[in-house]
């Protein structure tokens, strides 16, 4: 009898269920934003700053508007009064704050900020119309990188500010300068990471509709947060939130970069009331490249104190990171700072550490969020450190952190940062990813490949990526908005079936699919039951949207808790039914019956239709309806801290600079997994992203802030055959002691170890030719090149 | 990312599309063959031309066959179908082998050899093999037809040397008669990219003197392909698999050229990479000795 209720209840959790999203995504089925057509859509275009730092004189519009097919243009000059800018400010200390306003007004602070709008009856007219738009930029010194930012005669980017700092922060343990005097030894080091972004397949997007009759606003926006986005839109078009709807359709992509609310969609939604007519707005690929989120741009100096086994004593850091020219909505431009700032000493045990760091405005485009979040250069950081004390002191790269690693038995760790790591594998982790790649042989066949004069390098990475992060760590972080909590509310109808409405988006990450899981397992009912919606304000109360690798826990924590009240209730009135106790209906294969009698009972599409059809049967006590909506905010919310070990072989070719990936050994530690195929299929992406980070990716600006990077010619995005030749992912679960079913987050985990992976063992590979070591990403042939010549 | 207005034509013949870019001569019009430059570039409204003769309905234009001495392949013939022809396989396999290095798939399947000539990107693979190959250009203008011999086809960066009412139809590639072998080599910052240097070697041999007669070509290191006299010089004489023989000329190539820096690799990193690629070229050109004609 037992072998019959398993099969009749599959468990959905922990098995490779295909993903049930990607028959839509590979047919070309899914519906984009470009996808949506309103009638009498109006197509939108805008003028963007050639300068990097000018003052607005004045925009000239009367050419444009005289053009065939224009109907509208529109000015920072003209929205000055009657709408306010986007603004995003920190509560932190040392906070400067400004706006960023939908189109320049007085000033342009980076190539391709927008100064106007334009909207035309189609998108040949409105490009045409765009031209014809003259702005007059009377160009200010422009203020290009860190260096001239912090300058001491450096030019301000906001007048209103006493220097060009959005903060700074500081943060020192008690006695760290003795602590640093006392070490043996000490090394310091510079590392930088260039700005580079996310490059989604499906750049932004939005279309606005004003419905003049009911003063209602729906703006349709390829965005991660339509929540966030309707707040953010309510506070500056002073439109109450109920008048506001905000969907996000299928989503081609967002990393982070779609995280945003962009002065695009306040201006089309301008746009929108002005005209009474839908405004579509598609962002091209150059728009993405110089006028959307970039991210990382880290200048990382490091001094750094150990013993003779190569313990950490004490670990010193100056952070600098360059934000841009405006704090990005809602994260502010503290985010990369902060983070960095609390990540750095990493998996380690470093108890010793002080650090400044900066977030350094500059007339660049603004600085914000992508898959990782500070986290690859931290890592990038902290990973070479431990590779220079390691050659200092002749130990293995693998040794030096098995010595300094956070070992299981100090869980729950609490950080010299105060970040509480809940569980962990930290050190396991490392020995099986050694295990898995044959170390030894690794190091046998870079022996045999010297001696033939092929350099092979093997280098180590560990990290901890912070995940799932809810109220209390946002709390500390100063941001105005705390994002705390997610929300799912589900329902059964009367035929039975499961709608599941969630505040999270799923634009990749097959949270269609494993959402269902939760929610299937729950109720006892197959996965084509149930149906995920998600991506509409109007459907679900609030949330915050899909960021920070933190849906499935929080998601999937409010779907498992909404649809365990409904299979209370649905126990309670099966009991009624029965003339059983609600402790003893079990549910599976569709069905809830009496334990131990599975014939004794009915199906879940009988008791819905009872439900709402004849609630004369159901308890008197109980609403016809099947519904509920639950939140879910793991708490602590400090965070689940997902762990990994990468391995990886690669050979340089000594006379080009060129870096061949062979083989790598990925070994990632999630908690609970929910489904492993969708996992490894995150991990496999984060590589990518990251190995995009090493090797390729850079968005170069020239010492007058103009953009030399500004098409995917110059712009090189990693491709399948990029990737290592072999590429191994395995697994450790140590379930979080805090979550619904111990599951952690791990979307971004990926991205973080390849900058500092590759360096290392491009480093471990030329060892033999020079003394000079990779500091900085990307790793390009001629950075190799030149560490060779050098000798 | 649309473009400025222009006024589309499709014309069925070389004669009308020859006649049409004479009319058209005062109002900019260009030729559009695969359109995989062309169209990207007024897609950025870098380009503004105001017509478009679309050339792919025109007859004869797209072929690979043997000639006496060689091979003519029509000015439309794609990219995939030099990189797949068996017949180029078995008698000059240097052409589907560098026909894979150009972009990606989808890319080869639309862009023709004849655009690549006259869009005369100094970093392309054909405008550095038609200069090694020497091939005679074939155009047709309003007055007749006239070949162009590939050392005075590009005149400088994306210019080639040919008339505004003239259309490319074909190259004539001539080989000679004795022994002789290719190698190819370009280094891309990832696969499908586009080369930052390429070198391409092509060698007539004697069983007893060794190479006969060398041509080296480069694309990347200046504003047209470059032929590399020093290297050139430097393989007379020489055994066609003696590494240190390639080393010295690929030392010589490297010492004559002066590229410009750019993104992709400042001048004397591009000077080492002439270097390695053309060692790999003529490696490459030893390895196909004998292995086909």
């Amino acid at each position: 009898m037992t072998d019959q209720i398993e099969t009749l209840a599959p468990r959905f959790f922990g098995q490779r269920v295909k993903r049930r999203e990607d028959p839509r995504f590979l047919l070309g089925r899914a519906k984009y934003v470009d996808d949506i057509v309103r009638p009498g859509m109006l197509f939108a275009s805008f003028v963007r700053s050639s300068e990097a730092h000018a003052r607005v004189r004045g925009v000239d519009i009367a050419d444009a508007l005289a053009l065939p097919g224009v109907v509208d243009v529109l000015t920072g000059e003209m929205i000055a009064d009657t709408s306010h800018p986007i603004r995003s400010d920190s509560t932190m200390p040392t906070w400067q704050g400004t706006g960023f306003p939908a189109l320049a007004i007085d000033k342009v602070r980076f190539v391709g900020e927008a100064v106007a709008c334009v909207v035309a009856e189609d998108r040949y007219a409105v490009e045409d119309a765009t031209e014809a738009v003259i702005p007059d930029l009377e160009p200010l010194t422009p203020v290009a990188n860190m260096d001239q930012a912090t300058a001491a005669d450096a030019p301000l980017i906001h007048e209103d500010w006493e220097d060009n700092h959005f903060i700074k922060r500081h943060v020192e343990t008690d006695g760290f300068d003795e602590a640093l005097d006392a070490a043996p030894h000490r090394s310091s080091h510079r590392f930088v990471m260039a700005r580079h972004t996310g490059m989604p397949l499906e750049n932004r997007g939005c279309i606005a509709e004003w419905d003049s009759a009911k003063g209602e606003l729906t703006l349709w926006t390829a965005t991660q947060i339509p929540h966030l986005v309707r707040t953010g839109l309510a506070d500056a078009l002073q439109i109450p939130e109920n008048r506001i709807r905000v969907i996000a359709p299928d989503v081609g992509g967002g990393f982070g970069i779609k995280g945003h609310l962009f002065p695009e969609e306040l201006s089309c939604s301008i746009m929108a009331i002005r005209t009474g007519r839908p405004v579509k707005w598609i962002e091209d690929r150059r728009e993405h490249i110089i006028a959307c989120i970039h991210a990382r741009e880290h200048t990382h100096e490091v001094e750094v104190g150990y013993d003779d086994d190569g313990t950490i004593l004490a670990l010193k850091a100056h952070l600098q990171v360059d934000c841009g020219a405006y704090s990005v909505y809602p994260w502010t431009s503290t985010m990369d700072t902060g983070m960095a700032l609390g990540i750095l000493p990493g998996p380690y045990r470093i108890r010793n550490y002080y650090v400044d760091a900066e977030s350094v405005a500059t007339n660049k485009a603004p600085l914000g969020p992508y898959r990782g979040v500070a986290r690859p250069a931290a890592c990038f950081t902290i990973e070479r450190t431990m590779d220079a004390v390691a050659e200092q002191l002749g130990l293995d790269p693998t040794e030096i952190r098995r010595r300094n690693l956070v070992r299981s038995d100090e869980f729950p760790y609490t950080s010299v940062t105060g970040l509480q790591y809940d569980s962990g594998s930290f050190i396991e982790a490392l020995d099986l990813a050694m295990e898995k790649a044959g170390y030894q042989q690794w190091r046998e066949r870079q022996q045999a490949a010297r001696e033939e004069g092929r350099y092979l390098g093997i280098g180590v990475t560990t990290y901890t990526e912070q995940t799932a992060h809810t109220t209390q760590e946002f709390k500390k972080r100063g941001i105005p908005m705390v994002f705390g909590y997610e929300t799912s509310m589900l329902r059964m109808d009367p035929s039975g079936q499961v709608t599941v409405n969630t505040s999270i988006h799923s634009h990749g990450q097959g949270l269609e699919t494993t959402l269902a899981q939760i929610a299937a397992d729950q109720l006892g009912v197959s996965l084509e039951d149930v149906r995920i919606s998600f991506g509409d304000t109007s459907e679900v109360a609030y949330g915050s949207g899909t960021f920070a690798s933190r849906s499935a826990v929080l998601a999937g924590g409010a779907t498992d808790l909404a649809a365990g009240e409904i299979r209370a209730k649905l126990a309670r009135i099966a009991a009624h039914l029965l003339e059983a106790a609600p402790e003893d209906i079990e549910f599976s294969g569709g069905r809830a019956y009496v334990a131990g009698s599975p014939d004794q009972g009915y199906s879940l599409a009988e008791i819905a239709r009872m439900t709402h059809h004849n609630p004369q049967h159901i308890p008197e006590d109980e609403a016809p309806i099947l519904e509920s909506t639950r939140t879910y905010d793991a708490s602590p919310g400090n965070g689940t801290f997902t762990n990994a070990a990468l391995l990886l072989l690669v050979e340089v070719d000594a006379e080009t600079g060129f870096v061949h990936l062979l083989d790598l050994v990925c070994v990632e530690d999630c908690g609970r997994i929910i489904n492993p195929l969708i996992v490894d299929g995150q991990i496999q992406g984060g590589i990518a992203q990251g190995i995009g980070s090493a090797l390729l990716e850079e968005l170069v600006y020239d010492e007058d802030g103009q953009p030399l990077v500004t098409t995917l010619v110059d712009y090189l995005m990693p491709g399948t055959t990029d990737m290592p030749e072999n590429f191994e992912i395995h697994h450790l679960e140590t379930p979080s002691p805090f979550t619904v079913q111990g599951i952690k987050g791990m979307g971004e985990g990926g991205a973080i170890g390849p900058g500092a992976l590759v360096a290392s063992a491009v480093d471990d590979a030329i060892r033999p030719l020079t003394s000079g070591r990779v500091t900085s990403l990307p790793i390009t042939p001629e950075k190799v090149r030149t560490l060779i010549e050098q000798g | 990312m649309k473009p400025p207005p222009f006024e589309y034509h499709a014309p069925a013949t070389t004669d009308e599309a020859a006649r049409l870019l004479r009319e058209l001569e005062d109002e900019e019009a260009k030729c559009l063959a695969g359109g995989q430059s062309l169209v990207p570039l007024m897609n950025l409204r870098l380009a503004r031309p105001g017509h478009l003769v679309d050339l792919n309905r025109v007859d004869g234009l797209n072929g690979i066959s043997a000639t006496k001495d060689g091979w003519r392949i029509g000015a439309l013939t794609r990219h995939a179908q030099i990189e797949d022809s068996a017949e180029l396989a078995a008698g000059l396999k240097l052409l589907p082998q560098v026909a894979s290095q150009i972009g990606y798939r989808a890319i080869r399947t639309r862009g023709t050899i004849g655009g690549a000539l006259c869009h005369a990107d100094p970093v392309a693979e054909w405008p550095m093999i038609a200069r090694l190959l020497d091939v005679d250009v074939e155009v047709v203008g309003p007055d007749g037809s006239r070949e162009i011999a590939a050392s005075d086809f590009f005149f400088t960066v994306f210019t080639p040397a040919i008339e505004p009412d003239e259309i490319l139809t074909s190259i004539q590639i001539r080989l000679p008669k004795g022994s002789w072998t290719t190698g190819f080599s370009e280094f891309a910052r990832k696969s499908g990219d586009y080369a930052v240097v390429a070198a391409g070697v092509f060698l007539e041999v004697d069983r007893k003197h060794g190479v006969s007669a060398a041509r080296v070509a480069l694309s990347g290191v200046e504003l047209t392909p470059h032929r590399s006299e020093a290297a050139e010089s430097a393989l007379i004489g020489t055994d066609p698999g003696d590494g240190a023989a390639h080393e010295r000329a690929a030392a010589a190539a490297a010492d004559a050229v002066e590229p410009s820096g750019d993104l992709h690799g400042s001048s004397d990193f591009r000077r080492q990479l002439v270097r390695a690629e053309l060692k790999r070229a003529l490696s490459d050109a030893a390895s196909n000795l004998g292995v086909r004609r």
